[in-house]
């Protein structure tokens, strides 16, 4: 059996790692910190954390609503393809801060990009997290 | 095999059965959620000689200093007695004074033993059937439970506090709950106390018990009111800083999303207790995070009713 991404991250303490970092960039960068000006940032972190868990191929812990779902208030509000992509340049980074192997990231943003249009509300997809298919 | 005590029960466990499991398997309702550790909803307290690692994973550790552990995910390595919460008790009005503007402070002497930890809260029960949360402003050596009671025109049990009790009087309150409290573990980490007006309760419990614990770095306390007025314990607070050059003392007029940054230029390695109005506590946690402060380090007790009612059925 292939290894997952998942694993390929380190897990669940690394992936919680990365999620964590990824925040803190998210909320100090102004191109898409208004997006969570309403969070709860712990939380909304958690659950940010458990959906990349389930769809990097580790257990399905996902108890949130379907992408489309969780982001149309923010379509509403103006989220595009802009921010989907500094979305990605903070994970990119994040990863990276935390030695994540730069092959891994780059097949982690494959996969990202794959959400694209059901974050953005194009694409109606799954009911739950899209299962890395590998 | 192991045994489970729930609720003056013993319970044998099976292997490779969870604590959930069994308890369910043997007719008793536990809340749950996700079944595998990650919601939280199970959440319990124990007590046992050994827990599995996983029975605690991503719990904070004043949680798991108070025995607890996730039922849904521990399949117990030894005999594990699950901690029903402590039933109210009553207490006696000791001591009653006006602290600031609409500012009540409330001492109880408990007719029982009571046990909590300086930082937690308790529901003041009223007689009518409603019941509020107050942080304790006292550490358990006082000897009494100091409560600062912010008085809500329209609330169902601040005015009743502030206009009905009398000293002497006997009060129903419930257990200590909560995960805001100070672990000695770690006298070398420095504190960053921010409280919102009455906010400050639990943070005065948390400085004073970090002291008697000999905190030796540094612990700065921003107090932040809307009004001059509202900075109450201002004399007393002056004075613990007199006493001990290590302990900084900030009053702030206004909100104290960023007033912190003065005397913390970099919190990354900072332990954080943030108390009081949910917005302002919420402004301050994100930018006290976004400069670098780390979620297991930030403890955020945030005063609405319905979120910490949330917070103790979990």
């Amino acid at each position: 059996m292939n290894e997952t991404l998942f694993d390929r991250m380190g897990g669940i303490d690394a992936i919680t790692d990365v999620v964590e970092l990824l925040y803190r960039k998210v909320l100090r960068d102004d191109r898409v910190a208004r997006f969570f000006d309403d969070a709860d940032v712990e939380a909304q972190s958690q659950l940010h954390r458990n959906f990349l868990v389930a769809v990097l191929g580790g257990p399905d812990n996902y108890a949130g609503r379907t992408l489309g779902a969780a982001h149309s208030n923010l379509v509403d509000c103006g989220l595009g393809d802009y921010h989907f992509d500094v979305m990605n340049e903070l994970f990119t980074d994040a990863m990276l801060d935390l030695d994540v192997s730069s092959e891994t990231v780059s097949d982690v943003m494959t996969l990202m990009e794959r959400l694209r249009g059901e974050v953005l509300g194009r694409t109606t997809v799954s009911s739950g997290p899209t299962r890395e298919s590998s | 095999m192991t045994t489970i005590f729930f609720g003056g029960t013993a319970y044998e466990c099976q292997p490779g059965e969870s604590v959930l499991e069994c308890l369910e398997r043997n007719g008793q309702q536990l809340p749950s959620l996700c079944r595998s550790g990650t919601c939280r909803v199970c959440q319990q307290r124990c007590i046992t000689d050994e827990l599995p690692g996983a029975a605690t994973f991503g719990l904070r550790e004043t949680a798991i200093a108070d025995g607890g552990f996730l039922p849904c995910v521990c399949e117990p390595v030894a005999d594990i007695e699950v901690r029903q919460p402590a039933a109210p008790v009553v207490a006696t009005v000791v001591e009653k004074s006006e602290l600031a503007p609409a500012t009540v402070r409330i001492r109880l002497t408990p007719e029982s033993e009571y046990d909590y930890r300086a930082g937690q809260h308790l529901t003041v029960h009223h007689p009518a059937g409603a019941s509020r949360p107050y942080s304790l402003a006292s550490i358990p050596t006082d000897g009494y439970l100091e409560l600062h009671v912010q008085v809500i025109a329209d609330g169902e049990v601040s005015p009743w506090i502030a206009n009905d009790v009398q000293v002497g009087e006997q009060l129903l309150v419930g257990s200590a709950q909560g995960e805001s409290f100070y672990l000695p573990g770690d006298p070398e980490q420095p504190l960053l106390l921010v409280g919102v007006g009455t906010g400050l309760a639990p943070l005065y419990g948390i400085l004073r018990d970090a002291l008697n614990h000999k905190h030796r770095a540094p612990i700065v306390v921003v107090h932040a009111g809307e009004t001059s007025e509202g900075l109450y314990y201002e004399h007393e607070l002056h004075s613990i800083a007199a006493r001990h050059r290590h302990v900084a003392y900030a009053p702030v007029v206004g909100a104290p999303t960023t007033a912190w940054r003065d005397h913390v230029p970099d919190p990354s390695e900072w332990r954080v207790f943030l108390s009081g109005a949910p917005r302002a506590v919420q402004a301050t946690r994100k930018a006290v995070f976004a400069a670098g402060a780390t979620m297991r380090n930030l403890y955020v007790d945030p005063f609405t009713p319905t979120a910490r009612a949330a917070a103790s059925a979990s």
